[in-house]
């Protein structure tokens, strides 16, 4: 195979490696691909550009995410088979390729190569770039997964918060008419152009240094002091293995699947409509007590915590456990929106302190579930059974919007509307987290039938807790031997 | 296998952190300046 220095075998770490040099590998990738998130900061620009509408430039971003979705479903087992640092070089071809062919289309007014590019070249390394370091940091590690994927996902609400000043720092630098301090400001096509091109070339470098650097751990290997006895033997932790296509066949996989979209649903119900959304709740005799740039302030500080939430909460799951961190992110997000319909009105600082939670927890369901797929389907191909589960990322991404913006356009405009006027909309939301809440509590351990086969010697059993690579650590195929125990 | 930490990996350690940390502290700032007109606004 070309570029051999890709393949797994040549990424296991020698003796001494430290694994603390992972997280900023995957850092490096979920940096730069959460740039997706801060599109905003051009579509003005490239909607006076093509002379087109805001709808159709929206496409690009559309077209992105739904390709991050498909990408990481239907790639997810070839990440697993070639292992994370050929996984990292593809997405950071198709990344910044996405960018260079986009740029193209930019300059040349054709909307539709910037579809094509960052849109579907681009999307297709969205996806392979956000599972490509979790199996790895999960089999790294062992003890505290949660906090290592947390640690890269949350490098992904990051991304965008670098690029998007960035991105306006670098468009004024290309267009000195621009003025990035001005709202109405808009930057010329050429600008945008130019930015495509420095940031496909920058994160394509940026993510060099993740390829570069992640290795895959040595079979047999386990962080100094670490028990898998004392992980195995906590609740829902399975020390099995289940494969990507039998996963999707465990209703455990379709209940995290409908946990993740309830959770991302109700998330997107306050992101979608923020900067509005406050100016609204405090609209009286037709005018808002909350400015302009309070809103801004307010939107700013969801993403922070959207961030945070990431890290945070996704740590703690290591402590208290996988599930009951979702009834958290479910049951307190069902009590923290009834308190927004309730009470938001009431004052600033209530609606702010709610709102911030609200999308701690949506970060954190984000970066807690690859730990909670570890936990039951082991580590054998938790990264292709994480993008299958991306898809309900895809699907939130769709309905999320499509309930609220339904019920507000009802109502009226968004940015004209009073408080009472998102009632609906947010008691809808505590009925998806609702049906969340009700699929997180049915999740038990995965039937043995579903296990693969272990090695005789049963070394392969421990490989969930302890962690490996290579044919010599994963199950094979063929009769199976008596397969572990899972508990609850 | 222990969990060794060899000094010659020091260097690697802090280079790989630096490269994610600066544009990561740099956003983090970035965010805060704009979240200040929602406590001062």
């Amino acid at each position: 195979m070309p570029l051999s220095f890709l393949d797994r075998e040549h990424t296991v770490a020698p003796p001494g490696f430290s694994r603390w040099l992972i997280p900023p590998a995957a850092l490096a990738i979920h940096l730069c691909i959460g740039q997706v998130y801060a599109t905003s900061v051009y579509k003005n620009a490239l909607v006076a550009h093509f002379g087109s509408s805001l709808t159709a430039v929206g496409v690009i971003f559309s077209v992105a995410i739904v390709m991050l979705g498909l990408s990481a479903a239907v790639m997810g087992t070839w990440v697993e088979r070639v292992g994370p640092r050929r996984a990292m070089f593809t997405a950071a071809c198709f990344w910044g390729a996405g960018f260079l062919v986009g740029a193209l289309g930019i300059a040349t007014r054709q909307l539709w190569l910037v579809y094509l590019g960052y849109g579907l070249i681009g999307g297709i390394g969205l996806g392979i770039g956000y599972i490509s370091p979790v199996s790895t940091l999960i089999k790294w590690f062992p003890d505290r997964p949660g906090l290592a994927t947390g640690m890269a996902i949350m490098g992904f609400g990051g991304g965008a918060m670098v690029a998007s000043p960035l991105s306006r720092q670098l468009m004024s630098l290309y267009d000195p008419a621009y003025d990035p301090a001005d709202t109405a400001s808009v930057a010329s096509g050429g600008a945008v152009a130019s930015l495509f091109v420095t940031l496909g070339i920058a994160y394509f470098a940026v993510m060099m240094l993740g390829v570069f650097t992640v290795k895959v751990p040595a079979p047999g290997w386990a962080p100094a002091g670490f028990d898998p006895s004392a992980v195995a033997a906590r609740p829902m932790v399975s020390t099995a293995h289940v494969s990507a296509a039998s996963a999707i066949r465990t209703p455990q996989f379709w209940l995290l699947w409908t946990v993740l979209f309830c959770n991302v649903t109700a998330g997107i119900g306050i992101l979608e409509q923020a900067a509005p959304m406050i100016q609204d709740f405090f609209r009286q005799g037709g005018t808002s007590t909350v400015a302009a740039a309070t809103a801004a302030g307010f939107v700013a500080l969801l993403s922070l915590f959207n961030m945070l939430g990431r890290f945070v909460w996704s740590s703690t799951s290591d402590v208290i456990g996988r599930k009951p961190t979702y009834v958290m992110y479910l049951g307190g997000g069902m009590v923290l929106y009834l308190l927004l319909t309730v009470a938001g009105h009431t004052s600033t600082a209530v609606f702010v302190l709610v709102a911030v939670v609200i999308l701690s927890f949506y970060g954190g369901g984000f970066a807690t579930v690859p730990a909670y797929l570890r936990d039951l389907f082991g580590t054998y191909q938790v990264g292709a059974i994480h993008g299958r589960l991306l898809t309900a990322w895809s699907a939130a991404g769709i309905a999320g919007p499509l309930i609220i913006n339904g019920f507000l356009d009802a109502r009226g405009t968004p940015g004209e509307l009073v408080a009472a006027d998102y009632r609906p909309a947010l008691l809808t939301m505590v009925g998806v987290l609702a049906v969340g809440f009700v699929a997180n509590a049915l999740v038990r351990p995965v039937a043995s039938r579903f296990h693969e086969p272990v090695d005789d010697g049963g070394p392969v059993a421990a490989g969930a807790t302890s962690p490996g690579v290579g044919p010599a650590a994963e199950p094979r195929t063929g009769p199976a031997a008596e397969q572990p125990a899972t508990k609850e | 296998m222990p969990d060794e930490n060899p000094p010659n990996q020091v260097p690697r350690l802090v280079l790989t952190w630096l490269v994610v940390g600066l544009p990561l502290i740099y956003g983090l700032s970035q965010t805060v300046r704009g979240v200040v007109p929602l406590f001062t606004g």
